[in-house]
C-alpha cells in the first residue's frame, strides 16, 4: 500500500531525508516532468491521529521548501506503483497546470468570530444579547437584519483579503457566532503584507475575533483527486 | 515535537472559542456511537434534536427569504414568526432538559460534510 504525501515538479531533486508516517523512509514513483512523493506500508495509518496528521503535514511544508507541490489529502493512497504511476501519466496535463497555479504560493486561513468585548477578543459570545422579540414579526426581521449584520461584517473582512490574495474560497459558517471562514491562495513573498491586513481589519472590527493561520500547502487550492475522477475509468489516488 | 503553534500568523488573546473546532475534530477522530445503556437516551436525544435543529433552520430560512422578498400580508408574517420563535424557544428548553450543546447538535456525513 503506498501513501501519497504530494505530487511536485523538479524529479531531478533528491528527496528530503525525512521520515514518514510510522517512520517510513520516504520514496517517489516518477513520470516523465511529476513526482509523486510516498512511503510505503503494510498496514497503513488508518486512524488520523494529532500527530500522524502533522508528520503528513510537515512531509509536504518540507517539499514545498524547493518544488512546487500539490499536496494530497490525509489518507490518500493508492494500491501499487502501478495505479499510481496511471493517475500521473492520465492526468499529467492537469497536474501540470495545476503545479503553475500553486507554484512559489501557499494558503492562509482565516476565520471570524462574533466578539462581546471590544478589541482584544478577550470574549466570544455564542448569541448576541437582545431583548426577545415582542412579536413574530420583529423575530423574522430581528433575524433578517441579523444575517445582513454578519453577511456586511464578513464581506468588510473577506474583500480587502480577497484583493491581496491570488484566488480565494469561502466556506460556510459552522456555528451561529461564526461571521467568515475563508483560505487564501497567496505569494509566499506577501504573507506579510496580509499579515499587516489582518491585524488592521482586526483594529478595525473590534467586534470580531480574526484567527489568521498558516502558511499551509495550498490544500484548498487542488482539486481533490477523488473529484477529479469525473470521467469514469480514470484512475485515481483514493483518500480516506 | 512539531507544535502547531508556528502557524498562527494573526491571533486574539483569547484562542477558546477558536479552539471548539479541536473538539469537534477529536469527537471525529475518535467517533464513537455512545449505545451503552447510560448513554442511549441521551445519544437518542442528540440524534433527534439534530434533526429538529436542521428542519428549523430551514423553515426559518425559508421564512426569513419569503419576508425578505416581500409579498406575504402581515399576518402570515406574524404567524410565521410566532411559530419559528416558539420553535426556538422550545428547542432551547429540549437542550437544557438533555444537556446538549449547540456544537453537538451536528452530524458527520463524511466526505459530504457537516449536516449544519
Amino acid at each position: 500500500m503506498i501513501w501519497v504525501y504530494g505530487i511536485c515538479d523538479r524529479p531531478d531533486l533528491p528527496l528530503p531525508r525525512r521520515r514518514g508516517l510510522a517512520q517510513a523512509p520516504l520514496d517517489s514513483v516518477r513520470a516523465d516532468a511529476l513526482l509523486a512523493v510516498i512511503s510505503r506500508h503494510v498496514h497503513p495509518p488508518s486512524e488520523p491521529a494529532l500527530d500522524s496528521l502533522w508528520v503528513h503535514e510537515r512531509v509536504v511544508e518540507r517539499l514545498m521548501a524547493e518544488r512546487a507541490v500539490l499536496p494530497m489529502r490525509f489518507g490518500s493512497k493508492v494500491d501499487d506503483d502501478e495505479a499510481l504511476t496511471a493517475v500521473l501519466e492520465v492526468r499529467q496535463r492537469a497536474f501540470l497546470a495545476a503545479l503553475d497555479r500553486v507554484r512559489g504560493r501557499v494558503e492562509l486561513g482565516v476565520r471570524v468570530l462574533r466578539s462581546s468585548a471590544g478589541g482584544n477578543g478577550s470574549a466570544v459570545a455564542a448569541v448576541p444579547a437582545v431583548t426577545p422579540p415582542a412579536t413574530g414579526r420583529d423575530y423574522l426581521l430581528g433575524k433578517l437584519q441579523e444575517g445582513k449584520r454578519v453577511d456586511k461584517t464578513a464581506a468588510a473582512i473577506h474583500d480587502p483579503l480577497a484583493a491581496l490574495a491570488v484566488d480565494s474560497r469561502r466556506q460556510p459558517q459552522r456555528s451561529a457566532d461564526e461571521l467568515l471562514r475563508a483560505s487564501y491562495l497567496v505569494e509566499r513573498g506577501g504573507i506579510a503584507r496580509f499579515r499587516s491586513a489582518v491585524d488592521r481589519l482586526q483594529t478595525a472590527h473590534p467586534d470580531a475575533a480574526i484567527l489568521c493561520t498558516g502558511p499551509w500547502p495550498t490544500y484548498s487550492f487542488v482539486e481533490d483527486p477523488t473529484r477529479l475522477a469525473a470521467t469514469p475509468g480514470t484512475p485515481t489516488i483514493g483518500a480516506r | 515535537m512539531d507544535s502547531p503553534a508556528d502557524k498562527l500568523l494573526n491571533a486574539p488573546l483569547d484562542l477558546d472559542p477558536f479552539a471548539r473546532d479541536l473538539r469537534r475534530l477529536d469527537d471525529a477522530l475518535t467517533g464513537r456511537v455512545r449505545a451503552d445503556p447510560e448513554n442511549v437516551e441521551r445519544g437518542l436525544a442528540q440524534l433527534v434534536l439534530t434533526i429538529i435543529e436542521l428542519l428549523r433552520q430551514i423553515m426559518e430560512r425559508q421564512a426569513i427569504r419569503r419576508v425578505e422578498a416581500g409579498g406575504l400580508d402581515e399576518a402570515t408574517v406574524e404567524r410565521l414568526g410566532s411559530t419559528l420563535m416558539a420553535l426556538e424557544s422550545r428547542m432551547e428548553e429540549l437542550k437544557q432538559a438533555f444537556g446538549i450543546e449547540d456544537e453537538e447538535l451536528n452530524l458527520d456525513l463524511g466526505p459530504l460534510g457537516r449536516l449544519l
